[in-house]
């Protein structure tokens, strides 16, 4: 019977709510063999993790129930066991155990790393507590920290986040488990640290014969990894194959529009990111029919009116759930706005010159000035007007501080930012206020960022009064309706309340804040980043319109390279407070002359398994480090592999290498090739 | 008026809400009509008959005086309002003040109005009334002020506390960055969302200050007797509590009646005011 080391079919998962009863998993099937990477893909409420959850009996019990389907695992139904039983605890965390999101929060910060793993292993493998130090030192290995002996006395606090999660993973592998769970386990890490945890995950199910399923809402990430793929829409597997079949004929049409909407690193920019339009469905509101069946371009008669397709095989692994025979679209593509038109760029908006940003550390009883924490060390670029600058690097790079800056809503230590020719830095109150009008921002965080007991109308409309833009009650209405319309926002919900939007809507209201005063410049800070894949596309492509419609200046800050490559001119990479490139995007991509954005552009996956296998990758080691412990000289010379010893003397500066590319290398022919 | 419309509707949805508000309601007419509901002068001795239980006469007994029970009742619940609605609402519009301006500015404006809130907590309540009692005599206003006055520093604490952690949301800087000024962001965008632990705070808060002006009045620097208030009816009928258990036990009732019901109120007017409550009904 058991062929699969887990087979779940027609899972069944139901929450019961006051809106009524949401099927959050409806009749899910997927099976799992020993040694293999499984990936499950899918947006916010596609029911990837409850599934998982679900097997587990991990689930709240009520609200949720499982309402039908099996998951055996080694033969056995899990399912039938009791939810707090003896069995079900020896399956759970045991032969199958789990990694979470967030490394920060999951470690218990008031006991050593060592005696937490120890802590897991004596449990799990029943040792003693000389074996289970030696098992936690073995298990240290495994994820590759060394010093093991020493490390095993730390504290969580003294970890760095990819180190967190490398304990974490320890934990996880301290009970021998058959089947490893990684939920969302490497979204909250920096993408040079994303890509070192997948790696060792990957070299650890090689090396142990463990299976691995990647929970993911990720598409890139699981083409560099997953062996075989489940999509999940709404709560329903649409598609399953290997990677393989996957990315190179995707059968079902969400598959298909996913892999055109996510900005990717090769293929030219002039292809539009294709958005998916309308928004994922709520899972309460299913009815029965093909989830995707309101957001689909080929849906027809049979969609309408069938029930949910079936899932319908297409090969021995590869199936899609469509009634519209499948294969024959695969190629096509449906046509985007055409090539970015060349811009014509007006005069210097903003020019950042020789900026500083420190804050003091002080120790001791007497408070004394120990050091400077450099947040923004020397930074200097400019924008014109009409141009998209992409701003890039990890956490700690100085990004939102310069954000900040720029805004006023903090002083700088040296140096001058210049806003059409006048420095902005040292105003007063009194004449920051006009210039709120013409500088704005956007928020990363769609849900923070709008106040929760204000209508949207009013949201959106308080610039405008703030500013006595308006003159009349008509004339307000009127702007707030047109506000609204040009985000693509309904104006008739403007009594609504934000919650009562979804987090693109929501994005959409923080845009039509944006631009309610007729800004200038705007600052969108990670704009898309805490936004479902499918309508991160719409988002960027509606920059891109308001931009040439309006004529605006955006700085665009990310923490990677793909998404930027889609909307910038030119682009700025900064680490630890420094600039280390600015170049014109085509160049950045083409020929990296620093190697810290070689790292970067590595570190980001193609959705893509073929040209994966084909790439070459950078070797770089080690985290981001910490502000406090910068490294002298070059910031970067301790993950450098171009490394020599003028790097850790001398700082490098940055120079023109020519057609304004701007590094601060010594070794820029090194890394060019 | 949709607006109000639909407010009314989350708070009243709970039915034990609206109960709350029966109560309170049917205590504040009592307060407001008085001379209209109680059957006897509430100050009229008659010494034939102390202590009585339940008659036709007086429906409630009668107290260690021979006064009606029921008519002081009644006449305390003017008292009770007065006092207990009207401190509280003096310390949480006083304390609220001061919190929200010491966490949104922080610095040395936070400092100072900190180190008074910490110098006010250093006295003890009971030896600041008695001696403003003693100084300027001891009118229901010099009460209010009294226990109103020694009741700020929780609610400027608890202010502070929400504020200073509202005060980094991101939506509080949206509203810096589109240009409005101090005041504007601090009524319109903190003030709203730090709402919620302070209404429970005054809520549970009403009962304590009906007993501490109990407590005053038992070292004479409550309210002057004759006038009937709840708190000291009890701390009185206590004394009698085996032989006339009604003396103390029924005003007892009113106070937790009342306390219970504004704070069951205060619990329905905390979600009423929460938008993600609006939404759904």
């Amino acid at each position: 019977m058991a062929e699969h080391l887990l087979q779940v079919d027609h899972l069944q998962t139901v929450f019961h709510t006051r809106e009524g009863l949401v099927r959050a998993v409806d009749d899910v099937s997927f099976t799992v063999d020993a040694g293999e990477i499984v990936s499950i893909v899918g947006e916010s409420g596609s029911g990837k993790s409850v599934s998982m959850l679900s097997v587990l009996q991990l689930i709240q019990m009520p609200p949720g129930e499982i309402t039908g389907g099996k998951a055996l695992f080694e033969g056995r139904d899990l399912l039938g066991l009791k939810p707090g039983g003896e069995e079900m605890r020896r399956v759970r965390g045991g032969k199958v155990s789990m990694i979470f999101q967030e490394p920060m929060t999951s470690l218990n910060p008031v006991l050593t790393v060592g005696d937490q793993i120890m802590e897991s292993v004596m449990l799990h493998l029943g040792y003693g507590k000389k074996e289970a130090r030696a098992r936690a030192l073995e298990l240290l290995e495994l994820v590759g920290i060394p010093d093991g002996e020493e490390r095993l006395g730390y504290y969580p606090v003294q970890f760095s986040g990819g180190m967190r999660q490398r304990v974490m993973i320890a934990m996880a592998m301290a009970s021998d488990p058959k089947i490893l769970i990684a939920d969302e386990a490497t979204t909250a890490l920096d993408v040079t640290t994303q890509e070192q945890i997948l790696d060792l995950l990957r070299d650890i199910v090689r090396g142990t014969g463990t299976a691995l399923i990647i929970i993911t809402h990720n598409l890139s990430v699981v083409a560099r990894y997953a062996d075989r793929i489940y999509v999940m829409y709404a709560g329903n597997v649409v598609e399953r194959g290997t990677a393989g079949e996957m990315f190179a004929a995707p059968a079902h049409p969400y598959t298909q529009g996913l892999l055109q909407a996510i900005p990717r690193l090769d293929g030219d920019k002039s292809r539009p990111l294709v958005a998916i339009e309308g928004m994922p469905l709520n899972p309460a509101k299913k009815d029965g029919r093909c989830p995707f069946l309101p957001r689909c371009r080929y849906a027809g008669e049979a969609c309408r009116e069938k029930p949910m397709p079936p899932m319908e095989a297409l090969g021995p692994t590869h199936g899609a759930a469509c009634w519209q025979g499948v294969p024959q679209k695969a190629g096509e593509r449906a046509g985007g706005q055409g090539a970015l038109a060349q811009k014509e760029l007006g005069e210097e908006l903003l020019a950042i010159r020789h900026v500083k940003k420190f804050y003091p550390v002080y120790k001791g009883v007497l408070r004394k000035k120990v050091a400077d924490v450099k947040a923004l060390d020397d930074v200097t670029f400019s924008l014109r007007a009409g141009e998209t600058v992409g701003l890039v690097g990890e956490s700690g790079c100085g990004k939102t501080t310069l954000a900040k800056s720029i805004l006023c809503l903090h002083e700088i230590t040296e140096g001058e930012i210049c806003f059409e020719g006048r420095d902005i830095t040292r105003l007063k109150k009194s004449a920051i206020r006009p210039l709120r009008r013409d500088i704005q921002f956007i928020f990363q965080d769609p849900y923070g960022s709008l106040d929760p007991r204000q209508t949207a109308g009013s949201l959106v409309g308080e610039v405008l009064k703030v500013n006595r833009l308006v003159s009349s009650k008509e004339e307000y209405d009127r702007r707030v309706a047109e506000l609204f319309e040009a985000v693509g926002v309904d104006p008739a919900l403007r009594d609504r309340m934000p919650h009562e939007f979804s987090g693109g809507q929501r994005q959409r209201l923080g845009i039509a804040r944006a631009l309610a005063s007729n800004p200038k410049l705007v600052i969108c800070d990670e704009p898309i980043s805490a936004l479902d894949v499918s309508i991160q596309a719409q988002i960027i492509n509606l920059l891109i319109d308001l931009q040439k419609k309006r004529g605006l200046t955006y700085l665009f800050i990310a923490h990677d390279l793909s998404v930027v490559r889609h909307i910038s001119d030119r682009i700025v990479v900064m680490y630890l407070g420094k600039v280390v490139e600015v170049s014109p995007w085509q160049e950045l991509y083409e020929k990296p002359l620093h190697p810290y954005t070689r790292a970067l552009l590595s570190a980001i996956p193609i959705p893509d398994p073929e040209v994966e296998k084909q790439r070459g990758r950078a070797a770089f080691s080690g985290e981001v480090p910490s502000l406090l412990n910068r490294p002298s000289g070059c910031v970067f010379h301790n993950r450098c592999p171009y490394k020599s010893e003028r790097c850790q003397r001398e700082a490098p500066q940055l120079e023109d290498q020519g057609g304004g590319h701007l590094a601060a290398c010594f070794h820029t022919r090194l890394v060019a090739g | 008026m949709k607006k109000a419309k639909r407010f009314l509707g989350v708070l009243f949805g709970r039915k034990i809400v609206l109960a709350a508000a029966v109560v309170v309601v049917f205590f504040l007419i009592c307060a407001v009509a008085s001379p209209l509901i109680a059957p006897c002068e509430p100050n009229a001795i008659d010494l034939k008959s102390t202590l009585e239980g339940p008659s036709g006469e007086h429906i409630f007994g009668t107290d260690q005086h021979g006064r009606d029970l029921f008519s002081r009742i009644v006449y305390g619940s003017r008292m009770a309002f007065l006092i207990g609605v009207l401190a509280v609402l003096v310390a949480a519009v006083v304390g609220v003040a001061i919190g929200l301006a010491a966490g949104y500015f922080g610095g040395a404006v936070d400092s100072v109005l900190m180190r008074l809130i910490e110098a006010e907590m250093s006295i003890p309540g009971i030896m600041l009334a008695l001696a403003l009692v003693a100084t300027f005599g001891n009118s229901v206003g010099m009460l209010i002020f009294i226990l109103g006055f020694s009741a700020i520093p929780p609610y400027a604490r608890m202010m502070r506390a929400q504020v200073l952690s509202v005060r980094e949301l991101d939506y509080v800087a949206a509203s810096r960055i589109i240009g409005s000024g101090d005041l504007r962001t601090m009524l319109r965008h903190v003030f709203p969302n730090c709402l919620s632990p302070i209404i429970v705070l005054m809520s549970q808060s009403i009962g304590g200050t009906i007993l501490a002006e109990a407590s005053l009045s038992y070292l004479s620097a409550g309210i002057m007797p004759p006038t009937a208030s709840w708190g000291k009816m009890v701390s009185e009928g206590y004394q009698y509590l085996t032989t006339a258990p009604l003396f103390a036990l029924l005003p007892g009732v009113a106070v937790i009646l009342l306390v219970l019901s504004f704070n069951i109120l205060g619990d329905g007017l905390r979600d009423a005011l929460d938008p993600h409550m609006r939404g759904n009904l």
